[in-house]
């Protein structure tokens, strides 16, 4: 009695009974194909999330200029939590000599070399939140001062005009460059809307700026990321026209060049600082990065996967035990050909074996026609947020592996009693 | 016995090769050096220590020599499915001792049974249990299945045994698409899978008609003339038993009469009282005429 034999036997039972095959099977199918569907969005929106990550500047290392801690004094700077920083935490604001500024950026920018792709100064969230006028027409947007690394980085695509030249930012020029969205509520057509002018209100104080550029709505964004459709980037040397000074920075962002080892690139710049702030008794430059937020975030998608495959993994216990239940049926049905079977030299172990296939045959059966069903389900899902994924390997291995687990789990009891039946009287058994 | 001469309808002496070829010298019966099985002293007891306690065998001697054609016969209730089923390693004895071509049996665990079962019997039921959801052919392979013969050799005599049984154009056939005859020769191809010395043959006329079961008698008259097997066939029909070479009659769970003296009657077991309700358990299988054998 060979597995072989054993799976063309359950398979011809399965064929037997096709309308309780199904029902059965549907329990299975329900299960495993709503495992692999989740799977498949959460790789979907997991893989969507990190590539936003990684473009957004995941890599960035930060450098914050902070108090130096005193003599004795517990350095409070060194905290792991880079946003606790952002949002000012982390001791007394630095003044304006100690702040970082243009000549530093170049200065880093000269050190570190091909190691980094560049200082982005400037917000992908936006910025002051001001109305653009042109005469009767309003369109409120958030203006970013930002700089040419920074446009770069950020992949600022222009569609009308031409970007931020060294020029407009050496010049401190008012240009600004619109999206498509703020174009086509301003003006009529990208010709009216390259070199028309517009006042910037923000809030009281008012000044006027040279539309040079139109540029494409940012949509890699994913879930993450907001649109930039309400941005607005103007040179960070014009920030003044704003009301506000944008020229030195307590933070500023370096991104390493791709390929770099971020550990290696960060201790490097962390001597370039330290050689720029020796002279400075009150502030230093520390860096920090985000692997360990993103770190913590992917585990959190992955747990959250995990989590809802386990809810819809309950209905594969359903599933297994309405296999069971189909199994012992079928045992009572079939006394009589285990009798049989028994009689003609069919030991224990083989009778066990067959039943226990067979709970497994319908079982696999069941896990591969949920794995289509499910991965049907998730590639068509991904679509509507992300580029089409396919079920991770893993996941279709995992569920085919569960689904024969779940077959020999709950086929062992039926399949035992099959084995354990006495040979006359299942041979009586009307 | 030497006149039997039974041939198929429409099927003259075609369908077993080297019938020509009978040796009538063969099988002759008391042969005590040719024993195929031999049982000393088998008590058979059912609900040992409770209230319900009944034995039906109360030390049975029984005995079969290689080439014989031995009929076991008795009313309901004599004993005699007890019997076959202690016969076929289907139930173990409560006690004696029962040697199967010298091999104490007895000794054997249940798996071990299974295995010496699928060797050396071959059984043959009144409702043929066929298993009804797979072909004539595949029913036929099952015992060599079990006894781990390979996929090719055990089609290849699958379908030669089909072919002998005259039913070679069936064989892709489902049971429940056969009459009760040649559900009864597939049965038979089946019993004769492994080429076991021993068939037992429980009834096996009971459930076909007259002319069918004459058929079928003819056919284990073959079987026993030329290819020596050694057939025991449990009936009612006391007309089919007097054809066969012994006549083995049971009463009350005693064989009363068809074993020699050599193997005599040991006497009423200490424990237990002795059965004498036919109506008892052991009552045979009711007849299923339209055909069974769907498990």
């Amino acid at each position: 009695m060979n597995i072989r034999e054993s799976i063309s036997l359950a398979f011809s039972s399965l064929r037997t009974n096709k309308m309780r095959s199904f029902l059965t099977l549907l329990g299975i199918i329900v299960g495993i194909s709503s495992v692999i569907a989740i799977l498949t969005l959460g790789h979907a929106l997991k893989m969507q999330t990190t590539q936003s990550i990684v473009s957004s500047g995941a890599n960035d290392l930060m450098v914050q200029v902070t108090e130096r801690p005193k003599e004795g004094e517990e350095d409070t700077s060194t905290s792991n939590d880079p946003y606790a920083a952002m949002y000012g935490g982390g001791g007394a604001a630095p003044d304006e000599a100690s702040k970082l500024d243009v000549d530093d950026i170049q200065r880093i920018k000269d050190a570190m070399g091909d190691k980094i792709s560049g200082v982005p100064v400037g917000s992908a969230y936006g910025g002051m939140g001001v109305t653009l006028y042109n005469g009767e027409r309003s369109q409120s947007a958030s203006v970013s001062p930002v700089n040419l690394d920074f446009l770069e980085l950020e992949k600022v695509n222009i569609t009308y005009g031409r970007t931020m030249t060294q020029t407009d930012i050496d010049h401190r020029r008012p240009v600004i460059l619109i999206s498509e969205s703020q174009m086509f509520s301003l003006f009529d057509s990208p010709e009216d809307a390259i070199g028309g002018e517009v006042e910037l209100d923000a809030q009281g104080s008012s000044s006027s700026a040279v539309v040079v550029g139109v540029f494409a709505p940012n949509t890699s964004g994913g879930l993450l990321l907001s649109s930039t459709d309400d941005i607005t980037y103007t040179p960070y040397t014009n920030s003044g026209a704003l009301g506000y000074k944008e020229e030195s920075w307590a933070s500023l962002t370096v991104r390493p060049a791709e390929g770099q080892d971020l550990v290696q690139v960060k201790s490097q710049l962390q001597a370039v600082l330290t050689g720029m702030y020796r002279s400075n008794e009150n502030f230093h430059a520390e860096i920090q990065d985000f692997q360990a937020s993103t770190d913590a975030f992917n585990q959190v998608l992955d747990g959250i996967s995990a989590a809802i495959s386990a809810i819809a993994g309950i209905s594969l216990l359903v599933g297994g035990i309405g296999v069971m239940n189909i199994m012992l049926v079928t045992v009572t049905e079939r006394t009589r050909e285990i009798g049989v079977r028994k009689a003609l030299g069919a030991t224990r172990g083989a009778i066990r074996l067959q039943f226990v296939i067979e709970a497994m045959m319908v079982c696999l059966v069941g896990g591969v026609i949920g794995v289509l069903l499910g991965g049907a389900l998730g590639i068509f899902g991904s679509t509507f947020f992300s580029e089409m994924t396919f079920p991770p390997l893993s996941a279709v291995l995992l569920a085919l592996g569960f689904s024969l687990g779940i077959g020999l789990f709950f086929g062992y009891y039926p399949a035992n009693k099959a084995a354990k039946l006495d040979p006359i009287d299942a041979l009586r058994h009307e | 016995m030497t006149g039997y001469e039974y041939n198929l309808p429409g099927q003259p002496g075609a369908w077993l090769p080297g019938q020509s070829g009978a040796d009538p010298t063969l099988a002759l019966p008391g042969a005590a050096s040719n024993r195929l099985l031999d049982m000393r002293g088998i008590v058979k007891s059912f609900n040992v220590g409770a209230e319900s306690h009944i034995t039906i065998l109360p030390g049975v001697n029984f005995h079969v020599d290689r080439g014989e054609f031995v009929s076991v016969v008795g009313a309901s209730g004599s004993g005699k499915t007890t019997l076959m089923n202690i016969i076929g390693l289907l139930d173990r004895a409560n006690q004696g001792s029962y040697t199967f071509d010298g091999e104490d049996i007895m000794q054997l665990d249940d798996d071990d049974l299974a295995f010496y079962r699928s060797q050396n019997i071959g059984f043959i039921f009144q409702s043929f249990n066929l298993i009804g959801r797979i072909s004539a052919l595949k029913n036929v392979e099952m015992p060599m299945m079990y006894a781990g013969i390979n996929v090719k050799e055990r089609r290849e005599r699958a379908e030669h045994l089909l072919e002998q049984m005259g039913i070679a154009d069936r064989m892709m056939h489902n049971p429940v698409q056969l009459s009760g005859g040649q559900k009864q020769r597939v049965a038979i191809a089946r019993a004769l899978a492994n080429d076991p010395p021993l068939l037992l043959a429980d009834e096996p006329t009971g459930a076909l008609d007259s002319q069918t079961g004459r058929m079928v008698m003819d056919l284990f008259h073959q079987l026993n003339r030329e290819q020596n097997k050694t057939i025991v066939f449990i009936t009612h029909n006391s007309e089919l038993a007097a054809e066969t070479t012994r006549v083995v009659t049971m009463v009350d769970g005693r064989i009363v009469s068809g074993e020699d003296a050599a193997t005599p009657y040991l006497g009423a077991p200490a424990a237990g009282p002795v059965a004498t309700s036919p109506t008892s358990v052991l009552a045979p299988p009711a007849a299923t005429p339209q055909g069974g054998g769907q498990a």
